[in-house]
């Protein structure tokens, strides 16, 4: 029961976080370049609680987000560029060998890979080797700035959820 | 109280800073390349859903306007001389041809990202708008040529 209160907690946050981050402009023209800032919810989530939590916190945001914001195209997108960047994140959870620093980055970076893939397709292009760079680096650089804010948020987290696992 | 806490240790570990300096390099030399083998393109090629619906010579001078729009009979593009006026009731694209380039004016899409996009002018470049399928590509012109005669030997 508890479990599922912080959960649908988590899920809040992540909505708020939605929100804000519609509402500043950071793509530069790209389709798929975002802050990523619902991102943290999902890496705070793979450390506290496991893989499904995560999964089910972030899915359930998509599809909230994509009702109160935008429309059933743009929920199709956000899927696809979280199902890369949440893979990569849990592949990058379970190697062990990486911080949420490094698992942040991995989401950012295939989140923007998915992103420009899914455009590839729906405008039936298929050169946009010129984007990757920007994609790459944005990537690379959100996700390392959110995934310090995770780490440092881990400790208060630890502190007012007393009993979590992180 | 818990501010003590904040003060920690990143536990950032080797790993970390080798898949960010690994992604950096790539980015990095990504650019270069495309920075490399950059030409100046001589045709902008619009398509929408996929087909081609026309192929612009980039002219040297001058500023063109060309407003895209989506009408019930199907996509249509028009060629105006100075700023046109805008369409209320349909959905369109309004990209000027500038000295070469070729840069998104205008355009109702919900999320604006191609209205945002800087002039593109090299080949391959180009100016997606994803609500509306629409894109806008800089080629050298060769391609098209030989699209056509595909086209005449099907």
């Amino acid at each position: 029961m508890r479990q599922t209160a912080q959960l649908g907690l988590f899920l809040a946050l992540a909505l708020i976080l939605s929100y804000i981050e519609s509402l500043i402009p950071f793509s530069f023209g790209i389709p798929g370049i975002k802050l990523g800032l619902p991102n943290l919810i999902v890496v705070l989530l793979l450390y506290r609680s496991g893989a499904r939590e995560a999964l089910l916190v972030n899915f359930g945001r998509i599809m909230l987000s994509g009702f109160l914001f935008s429309n059933l195209y743009a929920i199709l997108y956000a899927l696809t560029g979280a199902a890369f960047s949440f893979c990569a994140m849990l592949a990058g959870r379970k190697a062990r060998c990486f911080s949420p620093v490094g698992v942040s980055v991995l989401g950012g970076v295939f989140h923007n890979i998915g992103q420009i893939i899914v455009a590839m397709f729906v405008v039936e292009t298929f050169y946009v080797g010129s984007l990757l760079p920007a994609l790459i680096a944005a990537g690379t650089f959100t996700g390392a700035v959110l995934g310090i804010v995770a780490v440092e948020l881990m400790p208060y987290l630890r502190e007012a959820f007393p009993g979590s696992r992180y | 109280m818990g501010w003590k806490k904040s003060v920690s240790i990143y536990p950032i570990k080797r790993a970390d800073l080798i898949l960010i300096s690994l992604c950096l390099l790539t980015a990095a030399l990504l650019s270069v390349y495309f920075m490399l083998y950059r030409e100046q393109g001589s045709t902008a090629v619009l398509s929408c859903d996929g087909v081609e619906l026309s192929v612009i010579s980039l002219p040297e001078s001058g500023t063109t306007y060309y407003l895209v729009r989506r009408t019930k009979q199907g996509v249509s593009v028009e060629k105006y001389t100075g700023y046109p006026e805008l369409p209320t009731a349909e959905a369109f694209n309004l990209f000027a041809i500038t000295d070469g380039s070729v840069k998104m004016e205008a355009a109702d899409c919900k999320d604006q990202i191609c209205v945002h996009h800087r002039p593109i002018l090299s080949v391959g470049e180009s100016v997606i708008c994803l609500p509306h399928r629409l894109v806008v590509e800089i080629t050298d012109g060769e391609e098209d040529r030989d699209s056509i005669l595909d086209g005449v030997v099907e």
